[in-house]
């Protein structure tokens, strides 16, 4: 049971171009391709047809990924969703199946290529497939720190209530996520950098507090999360020579889906 | 929900028919049904849709005008009291009439101005006049398009369109086959005049359509506004929540219309979004809009010559199959649709049908709406929250958006709306950008809307117009002040005191 992350997304606009056909199999004019790496789930890309779609992205190099989840989606439970992948774009080799979570789902495997393919056939949907972001990497663990016992987790909801003076009472349900604070130690060497502020730089710095967190590798939780503190996260408790223990303090939030009018 | 289409008016009685326009006539519904015997149309009425009686037929032999037969006459408009039909004369379409009926004769209009083998349709009322369209389709003159309009005593021809003296719609192709395709319509949105026409374009080779604006100012020509040559000739033009839909159907070599439609919208005219292409769809015979939802009745040869109605919300997805009345004799193209105190009727070949079902009305629970905006002079739309529609895309960039609340002057009547001070997230300097593109803010309208979150957008409703009147940077935000419109046009003191 390990926890693992994942900061930056091989899937940007030089892996996955815009307004190139051979990276898609159909594009809607008001929800395009670069919305799967925009960072917001709530801004998706849509198909537009239901089944045999999928994108593709070409790493430029072989790469090793273990990682790839989709945050956002409109698929229904009978979609069918693959990874594939290959050294070139044809003899697609299936990586992985998805299996089918509201809202956020991904798969681990681990490969060493230069080709992804997402699948995606959903001909029983309403209305065409919508995909939040499409999140590929390779993921991290936090080598010298552990994840310490509790946590505050669970879901946050943005709600409207309008109660009138007559004692009417109405609500308007936006949307909802979570909130998450979990607490690390870590011991590390004073002289070097300790890797959760390596992490919090990346993150912060180069990817607006934005990364994809996945508790516990053995259950299919992932989410896409967004760094809340942006200080006061960590307290020396060990002082030490050559190692010193910090408390690290950090606290997410989910990305919002964003509000859907009859998608 | 069980939905079935009942035959309503049989032919029994040996009319050879063809349903095509319906029209509300004197509180009673009328369909024009052409060619019950050779040579002769009729107007046939009916107070409740069920039981139908001749409400006049146009029988040259009895009426003195001019023999007339043929297919195709697409038009038919109330002016002044009178049915207003328009007709092709004679089998091989050589001459095209008007005929006013006033409730006891037949008066044969256009026949001293017309040209030989022109084709009237396209009837029209606007402005306090009658409009229609003339395409010549053989002959010397053959391709030229030209619009009229009657006031009651004469008929004057608009002979400027950009300059030119007609229009010239590209094709000698007879007009039989195209008119299914209905060539071209007279359509007013927002108080215009608009032509819509079907165009082959010579220098592409391509079938496509163009939109035209009448001048109600000088009264005397058309302005070309947009045009396209993607293949698809115009089926429809209809209104629909605020916007225009297209219907069209594809003419890849022509002339004759296939069943691959495809369906358009626009708000400006000048920008159309695709909803949809849809290659089995059918000939789009008629489009109306009707209980939120648009109805095609299409002419489906796909399977067998099939009758099918489908209803369609572009916001919501595709065409869904309402009803498939299936002919089982050589059809001709499908008819018109209406809505007639509250109940759809479906014109076809020989028949007429009602559409039954025991849908209940289904009320929504109560739920505050939330406020959307559309910013068209930057074709962007901005919400307080990431809002994904099938058309378009509301950006949650509105950080905070006061309350606010509408009131009528109790002295003009005029509504009127408090300044609304709209806070804009602009940390990515994505509003800069806006600004770069689009320089000039103050002075251009923002457009309201109210949608609850659980309906669809199609149920927007108009909350206000605003004008900006101001605009200015607070650290990461973008500050708006938005005024009432009306205030930029009426703003003025309303005497208070009455002198006597």
């Amino acid at each position: 049971m390990t926890l693992l992350y994942a900061t930056t997304n091989l899937i940007n606009s030089t892996t996955l171009p815009p307004d190139n056909a051979v990276y898609r199999s159909s594009e809607d004019a008001t929800y395009q391709v670069e919305n799967l790496y925009n960072r917001r789930p709530s801004y998706p890309f849509r198909f537009t047809a239901k089944a045999g779609q999928f994108v593709k992205a070409n790493l430029g190099e072989r790469k090793i990924v273990s990682i790839s989840a989709i945050f956002g989606h409109n698929l229904t439970n009978a979609a069918t969703v693959q990874l594939h992948a290959s050294g070139t774009n044809g003899s697609w080799k299936l990586v992985a199946n998805y299996t089918w979570r509201l809202n956020d789902m991904y798969v681990k495997f681990g490969i060493n290529e230069t080709w992804l393919r997402l699948s995606v056939s959903d001909a029983g949907n309403a209305v065409n497939p919508i995909l939040g972001d499409w999140f590929v990497a390779e993921h991290s663990v936090f080598e010298n720190a552990v994840v310490n016992p509790g946590r505050s987790d669970g879901p946050e909801y943005f709600v409207a209530d309008a109660e009138t003076p007559y004692g009417q009472d109405h609500e308007a349900s936006y949307s909802s996520g979570g909130r998450f604070s979990i607490t690390l130690s870590s011991i590390n060497d004073p002289t070097t950098i300790d890797d959760l502020e390596t992490f919090l730089d990346d993150v912060i710095m180069n990817n607006g507090g934005r990364f994809v967190w996945i508790p516990n590798d053995t259950q299919p939780h992932v989410y896409y999360v967004k760094v809340m503190n942006r200080r006061d996260f960590a307290n020396r408790i060990v002082y030490g020579d050559p190692n010193e223990l910090r408390n690290w303090r950090l606290e997410f939030k989910i990305l919002t889906r964003g509000l859907r009018l009859l998608d | 929900m069980t939905v079935t289409y009942e035959r309503q008016w049989l032919d029994g009685d040996g009319r050879n028919t063809w349903m095509r326009q319906f029209i509300e006539f004197n509180s009673k519904l009328a369909i024009l049904d052409l060619g019950p015997v050779a040579g002769k149309s009729q107007i046939i009425d009916s107070p409740d849709g069920a039981v139908w009686s001749n409400l006049f037929t146009i029988d040259p032999a009895v009426s003195g005008i001019d023999s007339q037969g043929g297919l195709d006459g697409l038009g038919l408009a109330i002016y002044q009291d009178s049915i207003f039909v328009s007709q092709h004369i004679g089998v091989t379409l050589t001459d095209a009439r008007v005929l006013e009926w006033d409730g006891s004769s037949i008066t044969q209009h256009l026949n001293s101005v017309s040209q030989n083998n022109s084709l009237t349709y396209g009837l029209l009322v606007w402005n306090s006049k009658l409009w229609l369209i003339s395409d010549i389709t053989s002959g010397v003159l053959n391709s030229r398009r030209v619009v009229y309009y009657y006031d009651g005593s004469t008929w004057t021809a608009i002979v400027d369109y950009d300059g030119a003296a007609y229009l010239n719609y590209g094709s000698n192709t007879t007009p039989k086959n195209l008119a299914k395709s209905r060539r071209s319509t007279l359509f007013v949105y927002s108080s215009q005049l608009y032509l819509f026409a079907t165009r082959w374009d010579t220098g592409t080779s391509k079938w496509g359509w163009q939109i035209w604006r009448f001048d109600a100012g000088t009264f005397d020509n058309f302005t070309l506004i947009y045009e396209q040559y993607d293949e698809y000739a115009l089926s429809g033009v209809l209104l629909y929540k605020g916007e225009v839909v297209v219907t069209a159907n594809k003419i890849a070599a022509g002339p004759t219309p296939s069943i691959d439609a495809r369906i358009y919208s626009s708000i400006s005219l000048t920008a159309w979004n695709t909803l949809g292409t849809y290659p089995t769809l059918g000939m789009v015979y008629w489009a109306e809009e009707i209980n939120n939802k648009i109805y095609l009745n299409t002419h489906d040869q796909s399977v067998t010559n099939r009758t099918r109605v489908r209803f369609f919300d572009p916001w919501v997805g595709d065409p869904v199959l309402d009803g498939d009345i299936t002919t089982n004799t050589n059809a001709q193209a499908t008819g018109g649709l209406i809505n007639w105190n509250n109940e759809l009727f479906v014109g076809k070949y020989k028949e007429i049908y009602k559409r039954v079902s025991d849908e209940d009305v289904i009320v929504p629970p109560e739920e505050p709406p939330i406020i959307i905006t559309e910013w068209p002079f930057m074709d962007k739309n901005l919400a307080p929250i990431d809002i994904v529609t099938p058309l378009r895309f509301f950006d949650g960039r509105i950080l905070s958006l006061p309350s606010t609340s509408r009131s009528l002057d109790d002295k003009t009547g005029l509504p009127s709306v408090g300044d609304l001070t709209v806070t804009l997230a602009n940390h990515d300097n994505e509003i800069s950008k806006w600004l770069h593109d689009f320089p000039i803010w103050k002075g251009n309208v923002v457009i309201a809307w109210i949608v609850k979150p659980s309906q669809s957008l199609s149920t927007r409703l108009a909350y206000f117009k605003y004008v900006i009147i101001d605009h200015w940077r607070e650290g990461p935000n973008v500050i708006v002040l938005l005024r009432d419109v009306l205030r930029k046009y009426f703003d003025r003191s309303v005497p208070q005191d009455i002198c006597t």
